[in-house]
């Protein structure tokens, strides 16, 4: 299954070092965190066991968000559901073509995102951290912080602005050039 | 990833944000759907969100045992991210320990490459603040002298000199900076703050590769990047700059902060902010001007988009030729009367001068702030990289600028200048002067503002040698 070129532990690597890029990538596709999570778990197995095809030399990235894209359209399938917001397969393939060379520098911006975090009011990040990690839907998230839903939809809209200029702040800090 | 702006597409904004929350109609499904099939930007917003959405919930990964079942080691119990981070953090630590060494091995060189006792006490170390060395085996305490020629290689922390003539130096790691005199140090890398208000200090000097900062009174910090690029910041008092092989010695005032670019040309930015008013009123840098070289009134030169698009929905660039008119913004979100490129999708000006001439000066002009939101400035940033070409065969715009015979003469980033942190740190209204200590910067047919912004540039000015200005004001 491996050739000498691609040993598991490049292998794990090169998987590896994509992770964020992937999940970005399918999440254009399929914007539901949870089925992107299961989509891109799908897409790891794939691309372990289909290493040895991979040319060496080539573009990894490419060759993986071709398969990311793949296993998204086999998502759909399997569940036998459509896309959630109702894309069309046309759009879903004209967002994989775009997607990719959009998609080049989540490795910074995700370094970057860490540091804004850990600079937003405690709790702020409180509630960003229960919103992404329990996955509740508004309604049971605001019941249980004991909040509306609308204060909490103007809560993280304000927040993922901040953060997003943060980034941009960020990113011009670690720029270098000047 | 750009942020939400004064020209944010609100019903785009509201799709997405629904999207973020899982909160989506039926109506609004639709709508999104229907506005990403048709509109090219739109697509990329939704792209740009996503990512960023993707990145948030790297961060916070969902509590769920699902999934910390990755593919990549199922026996794993820890979170996904956290096994991701775990692979990443081994090889970096490889990396970082490569560095460690070479670090340790050079600063090792250095150390023993210093002879003992070679020059006089001209200070001692007076405080230290979380100082670490590069060679790890330094130990400084306060109160420890520091001789002449002696090398300060810091890592990271900061570290106040006392010298004998009352000069008082802090140096911010990393940085390696060399006392010469008892009151001169050469800075090769890093950044000091000098505070100099005895009379002995006065004409204390920073030597950096590129200029001599000469303290005339009180307080300035100068910095100098790996690149070889310096930058002085006056905060109190006045300071002389000297550049090698010229006479002229521009002097900077309190608040004033200057560049100078490595290399013969001794090319200097300096970067103020406007009163923010539609007269475009600036500390020292003059107003946009219809009287230099490239004003469209002359007829010299052409202006032209060379690399990208200039933003074209919603909120509408003007032309390129705006930044050739003469003028500024009249307020201060004026799409229309402002060239800037896509979101993220930046490019390049290309500055036909019509023949080679001397430019002795290139002004550039930005403003930007939301009507409602005043802490939304980010198309004021100037951001860019300008190229001269002296020839009048065009090299082929699809290269980099750097390998297609293009000169480059100055990096701008205003908000290193101004070190924004905060939205409000960034002035709404700028400019940007590039000079040259020698007095012309160089001889150019073709000026090429790579800008890596979607700054809301309002007008570019550039000037030429009088000699030259007055010849072309006789018609020739």
């Amino acid at each position: 299954m491996n050739t000498d070129q691609n040993s598991p532990a490049d292998t794990i690597r090169q998987i590896s070092l994509h992770q964020a890029s992937l999940l970005a990538y399918i999440l254009a596709l399929h914007p539901d965190r949870s089925e992107a999570q299961d989509i891109l778990q799908e897409t790891n197995v794939v691309l372990w066991q289909k290493i040895g095809e991979f040319r060496p030399g080539t573009n990894f990235r490419a060759w993986a968000f071709r398969i990311a894209y793949l296993q998204t359209l086999a998502h759909f399938k399997r569940t036998k559901r459509s896309h959630w917001l109702g894309f069309s397969t046309e759009l879903i393939e004209t967002l994989a073509d775009e997607a990719e060379p959009l998609l080049t520098d989540l490795e910074q911006r995700q370094r970057a995102l860490r540091h804004c975090v850990e600079k937003l009011p405690a709790q702020d990040r409180d509630i960003v951290r229960a919103h992404y990690e329990s996955e509740q839907p508004l309604a049971e998230l605001s019941a249980r912080l004991g909040r509306s839903v609308g204060a909490l939809k103007q809560v993280l809209f304000r927040v993922r602005r901040t953060l997003r200029a943060c980034i941009e702040i960020q990113l011009t800090e670690g720029a270098g050039d000047v | 990833m750009s942020e939400p702006d004064a020209l944010e597409d609100r019903e785009l904004t509201e799709l997405l944000e629904a999207v973020a929350n899982r909160d989506v109609s039926a109506t609004q499904q639709e709508r999104l759907a229907e506005r990403l099939a048709a509109d090219p930007d739109a697509r990329a917003e939704f792209i740009q969100a996503t990512a960023f959405e993707a990145m948030l919930a790297y961060e916070f990964p969902v509590a769920d045992a699902r999934v910390a079942s990755s593919a990549l080691d199922v026996s794993d119990p820890e979170p996904h991210a956290r096994k991701w981070g775990a692979t990443r953090t081994g090889w970096f630590s490889v990396v970082v320990g490569v560095v460690i060494l070479l670090v340790g091995w050079v600063a090792f060189q250095t150390h023993h490459g210093t002879p003992d006792n070679a020059a006089d006490v001209v200070g001692r170390f007076a405080d230290l603040s979380d100082s670490r060395w590069m060679d790890p085996a330094t130990q400084v305490l306060s109160g420890d002298a520091i001789r002449t020629g002696q090398r300060i290689e810091l890592s990271s922390g900061s570290v106040e000199v006392l010298f004998n003539t009352g000069a008082r130096l802090r140096i911010v790691g990393p940085t390696i900076v060399e006392p010469r005199t008892d009151n001169s140090v050469y800075l090769t890398l890093g950044e000091v703050h000098l505070v100099a208000e005895t009379p002995e200090s006065k004409g204390f000097t920073v030597v950096t590769p590129t200029s001599k900062f000469v303290d005339i009174s009180t307080a300035f910090s100068a910095r100098v990047s790996p690149d070889g690029l310096s930058r002085l910041n006056v905060s109190e008092g006045e300071v002389d700059v000297v550049l090698e092989g010229t006479e002229r010695s521009p002097r900077l005032r309190a608040g004033e902060t200057l560049y100078v670019e490595p290399g013969e040309g001794q090319v200097m930015t300096r970067i103020e902010e406007g009163d923010g008013t539609a007269d475009f009123r600036f500390p020292t840098i003059q107003p946009p001007s219809r009287e230099d070289y490239a004003d469209q009134s002359l007829g010299h030169t052409t202006i032209r988009v060379a690399q990208g698009r200039l933003r074209y929905q919603p909120g509408q660039s003007g032309p390129a030729a705006v930044l050739l008119d003469g003028r500024g913004q009249s307020q201060q979100d004026a799409p229309g009367e402002s060239a800037f490129f896509q979101d993220r999708a930046y490019g390049s000006f290309l500055v036909d001068l019509g023949e080679a001439v001397t430019v002795s000066r290139v002004n550039s002009y930005s403003w930007h702030q939301h009507l409602i939101d005043p802490t939304h400035r980010t198309r004021a940033q100037q951001r860019f990289t300008l190229y001269g070409f002296s020839g009048d065969e065009l090299p082929d715009l699809t290269l980099l600028p750097d390998e297609s015979g293009w000169t480059r003469i100055a990096r701008v980033n205003s908000d290193h200048f101004f070190k924004v942190r905060e939205l409000l740190d960034r002035p709404a209204q700028q400019a940007c002067s590039i000079t040259s200590a020698g007095g012309d910067i160089g001889r150019f047919r073709y000026l090429l503002w790579e800008v890596k912004r979607n700054t809301f540039f309002g007008e570019f000015d550039v000037f030429v040698s009088p000699s030259r200005a007055a010849r072309s004001t006789k018609g020739e």
